[in-house]
C-alpha cells in the first residue's frame, strides 16, 4: 500500500529533467549569467556577488525549476586550455547557451573559432542553441545586429536546429527571464529527439 | 518566523565549517594546512614537516568564516581511514602532486572512491594542483583529465594550481571556497 501511494505522489511530482551547457570564452560572463538564473527563478537564493565571481576551473552547477520542468545547468571553465574538456558533456545535454562578452570586439574572432570548435560535434546536432550577446550594459558594444551575421556564417553547421541570439546584461538581469523561457520552450518541442532524463530517485 | 530565527542566527557567528584535506602521501596536505593556520608565514618562505601519521586539525578563520580543517595521513595503509572523519563535512580539498605522473592513477582512484559516499553528497570540492613549481607540472587542464573529473555531473567543483611550499594560489583557493561555502548555507 505504502509503495503504491508512493509510487502515486512521486508520479504526480515528477519532473522531468534537461541538462544545460553554458559555454563561451573566458570573462564572457558564463558564471554571472549562471548566478543571475538562479537569482531570479530560485526564491531566497543568495547569489554570489558580481565581484566575488572567478575565473572559472572546474563546473557550477544550477537547479532551476521552470514551466513544470527541472533545468539543470553545467557552466564550464573557457580558458583555452580548457575547451578541450568541453566535450565530455555533449552527449548528455539538452540544449547550448553560448555566451560572448559583446563589448570585447578583439575577441570575437577567437570566439567565433571556439564556437565553430564546438558546433561541429556530431553530439550536438539538433541540439537548440541560445548565443547570448553579453554586456549589454557597457557603451559601444555589439549589439544583436553586429554580433548575428558574424554567426550566420557557420549556418551549415547549426543546420535546422532552433537558434536565436538574444542581447542580455547578466550583471543587472536584463533579458535573463526571457532567455531561459525561450530556452526551455525549445528543448521541451526537441525532447521527442533528445528525451529527458528519468529522475532517478 | 523560521526566516527570522535563521537570520539572526546567521547574524550572531555562524557554525564551525568542517573541511577535510586529503591527498596521497607527500601530494603537500600538511603544508597546505599550515600556510593557512599561520598567514604570517611569509611567502617565499619553506615550512618543513614529516609524514602525517593519522590526523593534524587546526582551526582556521577566513573572511569571518570559522573552519575546522582537518588533513589526515595520505599513505596508503591509512588511506581506508579517511572515510571515518566524512560525516558533517562541508568541503573537501583534495590535493594532488602535479609532478608525480606515475601515481596520478592511484589518485583518481582514490577520488573517486570517495566521492561516491553517500557523507560526502553535499560537499563542495577543491582540487588543489599543487607543486606547480617544479619542472613537468601538470596543468590544470591535465589534471582535471587524468583525475577524471569530467565525469561529475552534479558537483560543484574548481581546480586551483598552487605551490604550497612557495605559498602561490593558495589565497585564491581559499577564497572561493569561502564565497561557495558562504553561498551553500
Amino acid at each position: 500500500m505504502f509503495t503504491l501511494l508512493y509510487g502515486l505522489w512521486k508520479w504526480i511530482f515528477r519532473k522531468d529533467e534537461y541538462f544545460i551547457l553554458i559555454l563561451g570564452l573566458d570573462n564572457a560572463g558564463k558564471t554571472t549569467y549562471l548566478e543571475q538564473t538562479k537569482t531570479r527563478f530560485t526564491k531566497n537564493y543568495k547569489a554570489l556577488p558580481p565581484n566575488k565571481v572567478t575565473a572559472t576551473v572546474g563546473l557550477n552547477i544550477g537547479k532551476v525549476d521552470t514551466l513544470g520542468v527541472r533545468l539543470n545547468f553545467w557552466d564550464l571553465g573557457g580558458q583555452e586550455e580548457l575547451q578541450s574538456l568541453w566535450d565530455k558533456y555533449y552527449a548528455e545535454c539538452h540544449a547550448i547557451i553560448y555566451v560572448i562578452d559583446a563589448s570585447d570586439r578583439s575577441r570575437l574572432a577567437e570566439s567565433k573559432a571556439a564556437f565553430d570548435q564546438m558546433i561541429k560535434s556530431e553530439h550536438l546536432i539538433g541540439v537548440p542553441l541560445l548565443i547570448l550577446a553579453n554586456k549589454q550594459d557597457i557603451p559601444d558594444c555589439m549589439g544583436v545586429r553586429e554580433v548575428k551575421p558574424v554567426f550566420a556564417d557557420s549556418g551549415d553547421l547549426i543546420g535546422r536546429r532552433d537558434c536565436l541570439v538574444m542581447p542580455i546584461c547578466a550583471l543587472n538581469g536584463e533579458g535573463v527571464e526571457e532567455s531561459i523561457q525561450w530556452l526551455t520552450d525549445c528543448v521541451l518541442r526537441n525532447s521527442t529527439i533528445r528525451p529527458p532524463k528519468e529522475d532517478k530517485e | 518566523m523560521g526566516g527570522l530565527l535563521s537570520y539572526f542566527k546567521s547574524l550572531f557567528g555562524s557554525r564551525e565549517m568542517r573541511i577535510l584535506i586529503l591527498g596521497l602521501d607527500g601530494a603537500g596536505k600538511t603544508t597546505i594546512l599550515y600556510r593557512q593556520v599561520s598567514p604570517e608565514i611569509l611567502v617565499g618562505e619553506v615550512v618543513t614537516t614529516i609524514p602525517t601519521i593519522g590526523f593534524n586539525v587546526e582551526q582556521v578563520t577566513y573572511k569571518n568564516l570559522k573552519f575546522q580543517v582537518w588533513d589526515l595521513g595520505g599513505q596508503t595503509s591509512i588511506r581506508p581511514y579517511w572515510r571515518c572523519y566524512y560525516s558533517n563535512t562541508d568541503a573537501v580539498i583534495y590535493v594532488v602532486d602535479s609532478a608525480d605522473r606515475d601515481r596520478i592513477g592511484i589518485s583518481k582512484q582514490e577520488l573517486v572512491s570517495m566521492l561516491e559516499e553517500e557523507e560526502l553528497r553535499g560537499a563542495v570540492l577543491v582540487v588543489l594542483a599543487n607543486k606547480q613549481d617544479l619542472s613537468g607540472a601538470m596543468s590544470v587542464a591535465e589534471v582535471h583529465q587524468a583525475l577524471g573529473l569530467d565525469a561529475l555531473r552534479a558537483r560543484t567543483f574548481q581546480i586551483f594550481k598552487t605551490s604550497a611550499t612557495k605559498g602561490e594560489g593558495l589565497d585564491t583557493a581559499m577564497e572561493w571556497l569561502a564565497n561557495a561555502l558562504t553561498n551553500k548555507k
